[in-house]
């Protein structure tokens, strides 16, 4: 759509697709996607169920929202990823992932958005600590998110506030380059080093997140372990991927 | 430091780089290479320490030294099988239940398509 406009010669209007990954929140989700159909009615939503045991895919259907419901659970980054193949397929020009649960607000959307219309950045992640308001994370998060934002401006030289926030949009070179190559796992701390070396540029607004009102985080018990040990392997070795061409 | 150890210290950073080398080219994800990494980093210590793995077989009241190599090899050696065994349980199920869902999806599309015409 947005191709033929170009053509024609009329300033094309950026279809913008909101990606919901979304793992047993039957609770939050109809709110969430109240608000943001409410806040931006000119937006699509993808809600990508991954493998919920409870009724979300139900939920989402009677709302006559698209849902792509995967057969097996394969983690929040394999369920984003779903959403930048969705958002590629159908010749989406900005996509934005939100958390499912209600931590995110839609009323940040535009915010997250305005530099990517601009084209001042490749992707935009919305930072808890830059407004310092707002739901500002529990304790060991706080820990992870600050020895990856050490660790960020150690490899990428750039500092991110919020390397952990789950509240992102891209433009479509950004998704286009990760549909095909994103980290499985969560968190992804070695996805903008990655982004780094493919040229694309990164940049972080303020935003304000709340406690999540439904289902429960991801990452518990031993799991944040595994994950700093797993993040710090990873970052060194895209590091030593370097910069591709 | 005398000729084995020397070779043992060798054949571990060569491994280690293997594994390193091989997930860089993405032929093992990040994930998995831990595991051999942990490892190969723990070979690489005990080679380099290789007064403290004659202490260890001491106190483990092992005579002959060397033979504790081989516990430790043979230890390692079922942890990895065993975590293997996991990984490919994982995949095989849930390469079935891909199958069977594609299977339901294409009766369906069969159903949906006889009703178009």
């Amino acid at each position: 759509m947005s191709e033929k406009n170009q053509k024609k010669g009329n300033p094309p209007q950026p279809r913008v697709l909101v990606i919901l990954p979304a793992f047993n929140e039957e609770e939050a989700l109809p709110d969430v996607l109240h608000r943001l159909q409410t806040r931006h009615p000119g937006f699509d939503i993808v809600v990508v169920d991954d493998a919920s045991t409870d009724r979300t895919r139900e939920i989402v259907s009677a709302m006559n929202i698209p849902v792509i419901s995967l057969p097996i659970n394969t983690g929040i980054g394999g369920a984003e990823q779903t959403g930048f193949l969705y958002a590629w397929d159908h010749h989406y020009d900005i996509a934005i992932k939100m958390d499912s649960d209600g931590q995110h607000d839609p009323n940040d959307l535009s915010r997250l958005l305005a530099p990517i219309l601009e084209q001042t950045a490749d992707t935009v992640i919305g930072s808890r600590f830059l407004s310092k308001k707002g739901f500002q994370t529990t304790f060991y998060r706080r820990i992870g998110s600050r020895l990856f934002r050490f660790l960020n401006r150690l490899f990428i030289g750039q500092t991110l506030t919020d390397p952990t926030s789950g509240f992102r949009a891209y433009n479509r070179q950004a998704f286009g380059l990760l549909k095909d190559n994103y980290p499985t796992d969560y968190p992804e701390p070695e996805m903008y080093l990655f982004m780094k070396n493919n040229s694309l540029r990164i940049l972080e607004v303020p935003v304000i997140m709340k406690e999540r009102q439904g289902g429960s985080s991801s990452i518990f018990g031993w799991k944040p372990f595994y994950f700093v040990l797993k993040g710090i392997a990873a970052l060194i070795i895209e590091y030593s991927r370097g910069h591709h061409e | 430091m005398n000729k084995i150890q020397i070779i043992l210290i060798a054949s571990c950073l060569l491994f280690f780089l293997l594994v390193i080398q091989l997930t860089r080219k993405r032929k093992i994800q990040v994930k998995y290479s831990l595991i051999w990494l942990i490892c190969s980093a723990v070979l690489l210590f005990f080679s380099i320490f290789k007064g403290l793995f004659d202490h260890l077989a001491h106190a483990m009241g092992i005579v002959y030294a060397p033979s504790l190599i081989l516990v430790v090899l043979v230890f390692l050696g079922l942890i990895l099988g065993i975590h293997l065994s996991i990984v490919v349980s994982k995949i095989s199920d849930d390469n079935r239940k891909l199958i069977q869902e594609i299977g339901l999806l294409k009766q369906r599309f069969d159903q949906l398509t006889k009703n178009d015409h």
